[in-house]
């Protein structure tokens, strides 16, 4: 049997006492890349979160590589909290990717992708450096190792957040909506850094409104609505047949929307 | 009215030693009261509530009160309650609590105007909280809180001139006494006026050398080559 490398447990999340997440049953293997889509305020992003418990969930539990993460079973079989830097180690086996791309603004796009390496993981200065090179030669990003941040596109400036995520080597990426915060034109580039890595063995879990590539990319693309899963299908099989009537809606509106941007686009 | 150099061979000695005091005594009270401030904008940041009203309630007193009542009360009411204080010693430690107040929210809100996110992608690589401070917050921090903490210790430099109501030989005090025996209060006092500024102008070019260093990340590269490679 393969373990899973995240499976959730009956995920809920409330914040001042109103349900985000609504008991959220997800098992993602490893390899595999999981699409996550649906309207805003459907609780994709805090499922993300409570992933890796920058907001921990109310309840309901978390797997990685069948390891119960963030928490620990005691002899009652409770489950208690970990310690944090037992907290911490485990944080450094998932990856993330964010919205607003979060580079530090001070460090140098080499620098970025240094520090999970060298800081965290206390590798050498050389050996941190080496990987941190070769990552940004992966996106593209060699020429601009030394450029801060503000002095990237958000295009680059994403990229060189996918590559710090990948500095770690983790065992699952969480995207959290990656290309929301970009100009149209600056899409492409970081979802095509995406499919490369999909297309190798990374298990990814994204977040996003690229139906297009959701389709293309994903080997399952799950819709959430109100906290829960509505559906969960190959994404072929999730467009052309989807199995619920929400999910025809939430098509049909996208697709329209596709539909009014090319008749208004010149 | 002329300049009479004689006047000034008598002058100048004493406000220079006034002067070289109200550098000295300054110098002292900034780094005491920036230590005591970092700390007490942890305590501004705490999570136990206790010590945050504690700060606050410290802050709030502070923020009320003029400084010279803090340095008359140093110097004549801490006696009665058994701590007697030499008067620099006074002056000192009623312009240390004062700016401990200042200089802790000007620290408390460049950390918080950090970006929550900031630290979400360093927690999110499993980085211990300590490091997190110090390797993301702090060197963000620093650029927003240092305007306002370069302002609040020139300030400080000229608020020492409030010892001299207790016989601190500091730089007005000194000015006081070499106007009271040359009966030249014209020229002794604009000397002593420049005096001050001289300190703060060079104290201000400091601040905008390292304002310009601690930002140099934000500034767009110089020879960026345009648009050539991605």
């Amino acid at each position: 049997m393969i373990i899973p490398a995240i499976r959730t447990e009956a995920l809920r999340k409330s914040f001042d006492g109103v349900e985000i997440l609504s008991g959220i049953d997800l098992s993602i293997m490893p390899g595999e890349v999981v699409c996550i889509v649906g309207p805003s305020g459907s609780g994709k992003s805090t499922f993300l979160r409570c992933i890796n418990r920058l907001s921990p969930a109310t309840s309901g539990h978390v797997y990685l590589n069948g390891e119960l993460f963030g928490e620990r079973e005691t002899e009652g079989g409770v489950v208690a909290p970990l310690q944090h830097f037992v907290l911490q180690r485990q944080r450094q086996r998932i990856g993330m990717v964010f919205q607003s791309f979060n580079l530090w603004p001070h460090r140098t796009a080499l620098e970025n992708v240094m520090e999970g390496p060298r800081v965290v993981q206390g590798k050498p200065l050389a050996e941190a450096r080496l990987i941190a090179e070769a990552l940004l030669e992966r996106v593209g990003l060699s020429q601009r190792r030394d450029y801060y941040p503000a002095q990237l596109s958000g295009g680059q400036q994403q990229r060189v957040a996918i590559a710090r995520a990948l500095a770690m080597k983790p065992e699952v990426i969480l995207f959290d909506e990656p290309t929301s915060a970009l100009d149209p034109e600056l899409v492409g580039e970081v979802l095509q850094v995406m499919q490369e890595l999909a297309a190798g063995d990374t298990t990814m879990i994204v977040v996003t409104h690229e139906i297009g590539f959701a389709v293309e990319v994903a080997d399952r693309l799950v819709l959430m609505d109100k906290g829960r899963i509505v559906e969960d299908a190959p994404p072929r099989q999730f467009v052309q047949a989807p199995q619920q009537e929400r999910s025809r809606q939430f098509l049909q509106q996208v697709m329209s929307r596709g539909m009014a941007w090319a008749r208004n686009s010149p | 009215m002329n300049f009479d150099l004689e006047l000034l061979s008598y002058a100048l000695p004493l406000l220079w030693t006034g002067a070289v005091f109200t550098v000295q005594i300054g110098t002292a009270i900034a780094i005491l009261a920036t230590l005591l401030g970092a700390a007490l904008s942890f305590a501004l940041g705490s999570s136990l509530p206790g010590v945050v009203i504690g700060a606050r309630s410290y802050v709030a007193i502070m923020r009320g009160i003029p400084p010279l009542v803090l340095v008359l009360i140093c110097f004549y009411v801490l006696p009665t309650l058994g701590l007697t204080l030499s008067p620099p010693m006074a002056g000192a430690a009623a312009l240390t609590a004062y700016f401990t107040a200042y200089i802790a929210i000007a620290i408390r809100g460049a950390v918080a105007a950090v970006a929550p996110g900031q630290q979400e992608a360093a927690v999110a690589l499993g980085m211990s909280r300590a490091k997190v401070l110090m390797r993301v917050v702090l060197p963000q921090a620093w650029p927003i809180a240092l305007p306002a903490l370069c302002g609040l210790l020139i300030g400080l430099f000229k608020e020492t001139a409030l010892f001299s109501v207790i016989s601190v030989p500091e730089l007005t005090f000194q000015t006081k006494q070499a106007v009271s025996r040359t009966y030249a209060p014209f020229e002794v006092y604009l000397l002593a006026a420049l005096a001050y500024w001289a300190w703060s102008a060079l104290l201000e070019v400091i601040a905008r050398g390292l304002e310009h260093r601690a930002t140099h990340f934000r500034r767009p590269r110089r020879s960026a080559p345009q648009g050539a490679q991605t």
